[in-house]
């Protein structure tokens, strides 16, 4: 089998990106929110703007290696463990490990060593794959309507895609130009 | 005619053809005498031997300071790092250079003051490096006048490798990464799960850290700051005295280490050494803007392992001497070394992040060793941060320009007994807006003047004024018994 057949198609992996991005961006954009006053004392009206570029690339940034692990395993696993409805299966263990990682960060959860945190973080990601994967078969009524839910979610997202971009593109001209 | 091959083969040489003029433009190389900046963070004079501290803390700064200038009453110019070195290395009061923030930087206006392009200009080669993030913040900044900005990270034992490779790749935008690092994660490192992935790997080389230095170190492995790149000070040193010796003659050379700043992390041949020498620190009542009531016995506790810590940073210092000496550089070199504020131990606080401006935390070592001098030479003149670049300029042979500081006595400078001197703490206080909140200092002969004004606190008094001659340890406040003094004072305080 070609490998690219193993891939999961493309709305699919871009459901699940968004899902996960619409996680990351609610956190960090909430954090810039939150900071914005302090930095208003420092920082011109220019560097506000570069900041918050830079929130929006780093949100952007926090996703990739979620999503990457999420679509390796997705190509390693049997088809109809998480390729097939990888959109919500990932997406929402996505958004749940960025819930998890920020609680990690943040203190909320601690771990006295560095591999029980790596064992609780997979434990989670596992578990959460498989219970959404039994619900989304146990539950097809339920499915629907996740999915038709998703879908509005969806358009949130790419909102908050196109200001991630943006970010992006204001961190690669403040550090060209 | 161009194809799309020639085009985009154009587009990747562009940037370089952007760089060439800065690349190939031939400088005057300065053949002046060499300078090293080297400022230990948050070291009190107050902590040191030198200046008669009952604990022999720098028995070695002592020893060395008979072939140097010493310089008993320097002022920092704010009370943290940010203040501090903006004023060390812009030779600008708070006032002017407005960097009075944790990550906040100097106006356009007063970063054309900087000591870097200053030097730069009368042909030296501008090299600094430094372990604080506040200050590479600033050294950032500064990034256009520096011919090698050293990464913060060097010689150290771990380091988060993705949030560093992120602030490698965007070095010039130091402040926004670390603005984005502390808004999200508290300074944790990277973004959410590259910092994660960071602590992870942070954590396991901090486990192997542990197991070979943990007997070295009995109080923790020293480490700067948010970035928690732990090091060795004897590492870094001999690192920089490496960097040092290698440089093209005719530098000019910033070192800001972060020793003996907190954590306070004594070797194993320092950890003790002070523990039953029956010294305690005084008593000194709380101040109402202060809200931190660490008990006497923690006071007392921090205060000897940070002289320990001192110690330490006092042994390493005579060994970088010893091979800048060994080396033959100091034939031609002046070596300065200075902090960029203090530190305190009273009034139920430790460390320096304070609206205060006790003189723990202003009064700073400042020891010059000039090219051969083979005498030892005291000042008692009031000296403050914002002199030091002025006064290098002008061993430099570098044009004049209006700081706020005048030219060090000793090197070249006039005694000036009625100037005054001034340090200010305004981080509550916008950059933009007119001072409305804040801490200010003034120092006149032996008298002192602190100003603190826009606390919404209502129990304070506004002005405290002491005879530091009489009162050295600033119990009496004598505002209200002397207003005149007060009034004096507070006229020379600077406006906007």
């Amino acid at each position: 089998m070609a490998i690219s057949k193993r891939f999961p198609a493309r709305g699919e992996a871009f459901t699940a990106f968004a899902l996960t991005l619409l996680a990351a961006d609610l956190w960090t954009f909430g954090r810039f929110i939150y900071t914005y006053p302090r930095f208003t004392q420092l920082m011109t009206p220019g560097d506000l703007v570069g900041l918050a570029g830079y929130f929006g690339a780093a949100a952007l940034l926090d996703v990739l290696p979620i999503w990457l692990a999420l679509w390796t395993a997705a190509c390693l696993l049997p088809e109809r463990w998480l390729r097939r409805q990888f959109g919500v299966q990932a997406g929402l263990t996505g958004m749940l490990l960025i819930v998890w990682v920020v609680l990690l960060l943040r203190r909320v959860v601690r771990f006295g060593s560095p591999w029980t945190l790596v064992g609780a973080t997979a434990v989670l990601a596992v578990a959460a794959l498989a219970l959404i994967g039994w619900a989304l078969g146990r539950f097809p009524r339920a499915a629907a309507l996740l999915r038709a839910a998703i879908d509005r979610l969806l358009v949130l997202a790419v909102i908050y895609l196109a200001l991630n971009l943006l970010g992006v593109a204001i961190v690669l001209a403040r550090n060209v130009f | 005619m161009p194809t799309r091959r020639t085009f985009l083969k154009a587009l990747a040489v562009a940037p370089l053809l952007a760089l060439r003029p800065s690349l190939t433009a031939a400088r005057r190389r300065a053949d002046g005498p060499n300078f090293i900046v080297l400022v230990f963070d948050a070291w009190s004079a107050g902590h040191c031997s030198l200046y008669g501290y009952p604990r022999d803390t720098t028995p070695h700064l002592r020893r060395l300071a008979a072939r140097a200038t010493v310089y008993h009453r320097h002022y920092a110019g704010g009370s943290y790092t940010v203040p501090g070195t903006a004023s060390l290395l812009t030779g600008l009061t708070p006032w002017r250079h407005r960097a009075w923030h944790l990550l906040g930087t100097t106006t356009p206006e007063a970063q054309v003051f900087n000591v870097f392009g200053r030097l730069r200009a009368a042909g030296y080669q501008t090299l600094a490096f430094t372990q604080n993030i506040f200050a590479d913040i600033l050294l950032s900044q500064f990034g256009a006048d520096l011919d090698r900005h050293i990464p913060l990270e060097s010689w150290a034992l771990s380091r988060n490798r993705i949030p560093t490779a992120l602030r490698r790749l965007l070095r010039d935008d130091a402040q926004m990464v670390e603005s984005v690092n502390e808004a999200l994660y508290s300074l944790q490192s990277g973004a959410t799960t590259v910092g994660l992935y960071g602590r992870f790997v942070d954590s396991l080389s901090l486990l192997a850290l542990h197991e070979r230095y943990g007997e070295t170190y009995p109080a923790g492995i020293p480490f700067a700051g948010g970035q928690r790149n732990y090091f060795l000070l004897e590492d870094v040193l001999g690192g920089l005295a490496q960097a040092t010796a290698e440089s093209e003659r005719g530098f000019f050379a910033y070192y800001h280490l972060m020793s003996p700043h907190a954590p306070y992390t004594p070797r194993a041949d320092f950890f003790g050494r002070f523990a039953d020498d029956g010294y305690t620190l005084p008593v000194k009542p709380y101040h109402p803007l202060e809200s931190d009531r660490t008990s006497q016995d923690d006071l007392n506790y921090f205060c000897r392992l940070y002289d320990e810590y001192i110690a330490l940073v006092d042994f390493e210092l005579a060994r970088f001497y010893a091979a800048l000496e060994q080396s033959g550089l100091l034939d031609n070199t002046y070596l300065i070394v200075t902090s960029d504020h203090g530190e305190m131990f009273e009034r139920g606080l430790v460390g320096h992040m304070s609206t205060l401006l006790s003189e723990p935390i202003v009064h700073v070592p400042l020891v010059i060793f000039g090219p051969g001098q083979t005498q030892r030479r005291d000042v008692h003149d009031l000296t403050s941060a914002v002199d030091l670049a002025g006064t290098l300029a002008a061993l430099a042979g570098a044009p004049a320009l209006a700081d706020d500081g005048v030219r060090l006595p000793g090197l070249g400078g006039a005694a000036q007994p009625g100037r005054p001197v001034f340090a200010l703490d305004a981080k509550r206080n916008s950059k933009f807006r007119p001072l409305q909140i804040g801490t200010a200092a003034a120092w006149q002969g032996t008298r002192k003047l602190v100003h603190y004004f826009g606390y919404e606190t209502a129990d304070y008094a506004p002005e405290e004024l002491f005879d530091l001659a009489l009162d050295p340890l600033e119990l009496d406040n004598r505002a209200a018994a002397d207003p005149a003094a007060v009034a004096a004072l507070r006229a020379l305080l600077p406006g906007e």
